[in-house]
């Protein structure tokens, strides 16, 4: 066999090497190689060294006990070969009836328990279970079932009060959260109303301006922020989303007290809706007014057109 | 009682197969033949993996009564070997999930009588009367085996010190071929570098 072979026999097969040496073919090629013949007597005092861990014999008894155990699982828990015997799964007949006559192996019976226990010392009661130390015990299924069911059982219990704490606070919770929002969006209307006047006060000349114009103009003017414009209530929301509806009579023209000057566009706010009037008041209009408040303004808008009219007529 | 297999009654002994295929049948005395084969070889896999007599003598009981209860499933054309060292395996990694489920105790704390854990556990799983030197060796190839991955553990003992073949690895652990091989190679490269100072001692 070539050097080759030899080599990635080795490479390949370096447990082997340890377990069973150099194999008889491979010897000639091994040696020859220095380093596969270091590779080789590495691999032999590793033998030696795994072969000093020599495990216990096995007890003499072993499989009488084993089997004696096996007898006990028998009595205790039926046939043990029965409930999975031949034939038991393949052709779905019940166990007894599948299984080979004579299927229950006739095991060494368990020695028999002593009759009569003689009477405790107080040491072996001191350090008998359950006041000594209890023997550690191996789940059973049972104990792992009841475990899971606790676990369960705390999970929808957990739950449950979550549930009812967000059930009785969550509403609380929005009610002061919208609150807080409404008497920020009316300060904001506040400073929106000033810049107003500002302008205004500042721009005797200036035509009504109203919508995406009025806010330009404050904007451009320094006279407002674009931040000024977005409700608190839209919190997250981009900069330059209209919040604010905005209505600025012309310079020359009049600024009644009552006047709308900003007020909230729909779904700011779920009670209603904010209005900074031309007084600087800030009222609170409900959703359940707003016809009203459209009422008037259609009044005010016919009762300016009569007048234009007539005006003419003169 | 059922009457003797007749498949048993040739003058070769008969094969593992043979054996589980009659005790499938109800052959009680198929059991303890393979019970006395396997007595040392499954103990010793038992005691190295554990590393525990007692332990061992639970488990080894343990796998008897799996292989009691599921000879009827053995599959032909199967080995016997490979699968009786799955079932060990199986029970050997309950073993290690129990222990460490359980408040572990380390290997180097005494107890009242001066005498650590790691201590106990060698004189419970190595033979007796070994020469003191010999001992030594001995210990610390057990517990060079003892730090190795439990996987790379496992394939190391089936394939070292239980004699299986490559092949019978990978049917025991139910991994393929190439697993078998890498496995083993850097457990014994591990036990290499671990076992290294005692090797230049000697």
């Amino acid at each position: 066999m070539s050097d080759v072979d030899a080599r990635s026999w080795v490479e390949e097969n370096a447990g082997e090497l340890v377990r069973d040496g150099v194999p008889p073919e491979l010897a000639a090629a091994i040696a020859a190689d220095a380093e596969l013949a270091a590779a080789a007597r590495g691999a032999e005092g590793l033998r030696g060294q795994l072969d000093a861990w020599q495990a216990a014999e096995a007890p003499d008894d072993l499989v009488e006990r084993s089997l004696a155990r096996i007898a006990l699982a028998a009595a205790v828990g039926g046939p043990v070969g029965a409930a999975e015997g031949p034939g038991a799964e393949a052709d779905g007949q019940p166990a007894a009836a599948a299984a080979p006559a004579g299927a229950v192996i006739p095991f060494p019976t368990p020695a028999p328990q002593p009759r009569a226990k003689r009477r405790s010392t107080v040491i072996e009661v001191l350090t008998s279970a359950p006041l000594a130390e209890t023997p550690a015990e191996a789940p059973s299924r049972r104990r792992l079932l009841l475990r899971v069911a606790v676990q369960v059982a705390a999970a929808v219990l957990l739950f449950g009060i979550s549930s009812t704490f967000v059930a009785v606070f969550y509403p609380a919770v929005t009610y002061a959260l919208e609150e807080r929002d409404v008497h920020r969006c009316q300060e904001q209307l506040e400073r929106l109303h000033a810049a107003a006047l500002r302008y205004r006060a500042e721009h005797p000349e200036a035509k009504r301006l109203r919508g995406p114009e009025l806010r330009r103009a404050l904007i451009r003017g320094g006279y407002a922020a674009e931040a000024d414009f977005v409700c608190p209530s839209r919190r997250g929301r981009q900069l330059g989303v209209r919040s604010y509806q905005g209505d600025l009579p012309a310079g020359s023209e009049a600024l009644e007290a009552t006047r709308p000057l900003f007020w909230d566009t729909f779904s700011n706010h779920g009670t209603g809706f904010n209005v900074v009037r031309g007084s600087g008041k800030v009222t609170q209009i409900a959703v359940d007014d707003l016809s009203t408040l459209w009422q008037a303004q259609q009044d005010e808008g016919a009762r300016q057109a009569g007048e234009g009219v007539g005006q003419q007529g003169e | 009682m059922v009457p003797p297999n007749p498949d048993l009654q040739t003058s070769d002994p008969p094969s593992d197969e043979q054996l589980l295929a009659a005790l499938a049948q109800g052959d009680s005395g198929a059991l303890r033949v393979l019970m006395q084969r396997y007595r040392g070889p499954l103990f010793g896999y038992l005691v190295r993996m554990l590393s525990s007599r007692d332990d061992a003598e639970d488990l080894f009981q343990e796998v008897w009564l799996r292989v009691l209860r599921h000879a009827s499933r053995f599959e032909p054309g199967r080995r016997f070997r490979p699968w009786l060292y799955t079932i060990a395996g199986n029970l050997v990694r309950n073993t290690y999930r129990w222990r460490s489920y359980r408040q572990s105790v380390p290997l180097d704390r005494e107890d009242d009588e001066g005498q650590s854990l790691a201590g106990q556990l060698q004189g419970e799983g190595e033979a007796p009367s070994l020469p003191a030197e010999r001992a030594e060796a001995a210990e610390a190839v057990r517990a060079a085996v003892e730090a190795l991955p439990p996987k790379g553990r496992a394939a190391l003992v089936l394939f070292y010190y239980q004699g299986l073949s490559y092949e019978e690895v990978s049917e025991a652990l139910e991994i393929p071929l190439g697993t078998v091989k890498s496995r083993i190679h850097n457990a014994m490269k591990r036990l290499g570098k671990a076992l290294e100072p005692q090797r230049d001692d000697l």
